[in-house]
């Protein structure tokens, strides 16, 4: 219901322009298309000035979806709101404003604003959609991000106030000026003040524990005199490490691979796949980390419904498993649990020997099925990837089970596919995109 | 599964937007009286003016 509420809230915001010029009847002289550019000028402006608000990291906003869905949500709305100002001067020169708006830059300097605005949003949904192609890494990326929206929201801002006619009413000026306090606000929180906000109480790494040749386990203790957060199993974090030297300083998210029972500390299982990550072994007990959690909403324990429950884990994807299995150890729970594990040799398989334990404690009923791609001759255990096949011979019937599927982005989404071809309904697979 | 009800939530949404501004364009342009001279509206042509400086 919340969930429900506040996309109609989004919505509401996105059209508050229109409805104040309808609910003041203000008319207009102009052909119909040129007034229907302004009107999508209108909403395009309100949705690129919301969107610093929905990646501001707001628990009110982010709990009832996810953080994946917002992020995704985010990407979706831009690409939306570019278009929708694409259209505009297009729009207005087919409603009569004269070609030479769209071709001349011999015009007012708030119409060149308007221009360049346009061309730095256009370049920056390019960057956003295509960062993969372009060969842009994530960090590249982001700082761009993070330096264009604000230019391009007072750039559309001051076009919009100086050249708009619906701009010189009074209730659309104070909108106006709400929505740029707002969006500003919002980037200035997320960007400036809760990183500094945080970094006062940073959080201490008091173990770094090698599992696999690549995969390390890294245990975080809070401030002196503070607790760890609370949060469910499987959500996770974001880090930022300082640890000295010429060791990178950035912000990423890893899953929590500890339980909340787990009292003292808060650990992340991180693999060495990128250029920060291959660092991740050279971090150091006594070195400081500033953390901002939880998020996110893969857990079990948000569908207390589950009671019969399939993991389909690849690789690193392992570690919200971990952190739920882990929660269900030590509250005895007595759920049934199906773990299907997939990686690329045994030395790959992380949490190994835990995993054995909690599956011969029998809290919860697990078993656990590892699935190698390329094994030695002499394993014993299933050979290949997770297919329909193994789902079929580890678990049984589907009936009444819910299936939970974390890993790399091709073998969720053939996973996904998969467990719908066999019959499992939507509202029973349970996943999250980590990629923000 | 929530992403599919993310792609159809986010596709409702965007043709509602749309289809309220192509509604309060034409409510304005045939509905409500054009602004008239010596009794304008709040928003008398600023942007006609400056379209037509530049024409």
């Amino acid at each position: 219901m919340p969930g429900f509420i506040l996309i109609l809230g989004y919505f509401v915001i996105a059209v508050s322009p229109l409805l104040i010029l309808l609910i003041l009847q203000v008319g207009t002289p102009n052909e119909t298309i040129y007034e229907i550019a302004r009107s999508l000028a209108l909403s395009g402006f309100v949705i690129l000035a919301l969107q610093p608000v929905l990646v501001a990291r707001l628990k009110w906003l982010e709990r009832p979806f996810g953080m994946d869905i917002v992020s995704r949500f985010h990407k979706s709305m831009g690409i939306f709101a570019t278009l929708l100002l694409i259209s505009h001067p297009p729009l207005l020169v087919l409603g009569g404003g004269g070609l030479p708006l769209l071709l001349s830059l011999d015009q007012p300097w708030y119409i060149l604003m308007g221009k360049i605005g346009l061309l730095l949003l256009v370049i920056h949904t390019l960057l956003s959609v295509f960062s993969a192609k372009l060969g842009l890494k994530f960090e590249q990326w982001r700082r761009i991000h993070y330096i264009f929206a604000p230019l391009i929201i007072v750039f559309v801002f001051v076009h919009s106030l100086e050249t708009g006619d619906d701009l010189k009413i009074l209730p659309v000026q104070v909108l106006w000026a709400i929505l740029l306090i707002v969006s500003l606000a919002a980037y200035l929180y997320h960007k400036v003040l809760k990183p500094i906000y945080l970094a006062r109480d940073p959080y201490r790494v008091v173990d770094v524990q090698q599992e696999t040749p690549n995969v390390w386990t890294v245990k975080l203790a809070p401030p002196e005199g503070m607790t760890v957060y609370d949060y469910y199993p499987g959500q996770f974090q974001f880090i930022t490490f300082h640890r000295g030297g010429n060791l990178p300083v950035e912000e990423h998210h890893w899953t929590i691979s500890s339980s909340p029972t787990e009292k003292g500390f808060v650990s992340s299982t991180i693999k060495a796949s990128g250029d920060f990550t291959s660092t991740i072994g050279a971090t150091k007990p006594g070195d400081t980390a500033v953390v901002q959690a939880p998020f996110g909403r893969f857990s079990y324990v948000l569908h207390p419904e589950d009671k019969d429950l399939v993991f389909l884990a690849g690789g690193i994807g392992i570690t919200p498993f971990m952190s739920m299995l882990r929660h269900m150890r030590d509250t005895e729970s007595d759920l049934r649990v199906v773990l299907l594990y997939a990686n690329r040799s045994e030395a790959d398989i992380v949490f190994r020997n835990e995993l054995t334990k909690i599956e011969e404690a029998e809290r919860p009923r697990l078993k656990v099925v590892h699935v190698l791609s390329n094994p030695d001759s002499n394993w014993t255990g299933e050979r290949g990837y997770v297919d329909r096949e193994k789902i079929a011979r580890s678990v049984g019937s589907i009936e009444g089970k819910s299936f939970y599927v974390c890993g790399p982005p091709p073998m969720r989404i053939k996973l996904i596919d998969t467990l719908r071809e066999m019959g499992v309904p939507y509202e029973r697979i349970r996943t999250e995109i980590f990629s923000l | 599964m929530i992403f599919r009800k993310l792609r159809m939530v986010t596709t409702i949404l965007i043709i509602a937007i749309v289809l309220s501004c192509i509604s309060v364009a034409l409510v304005r342009k045939f509905v409500f009286p054009t602004p008239s001279h010596g009794n304008e509206a709040p928003a008398q042509s600023q942007s006609r003016v400056a379209l037509s400086n530049v024409s």
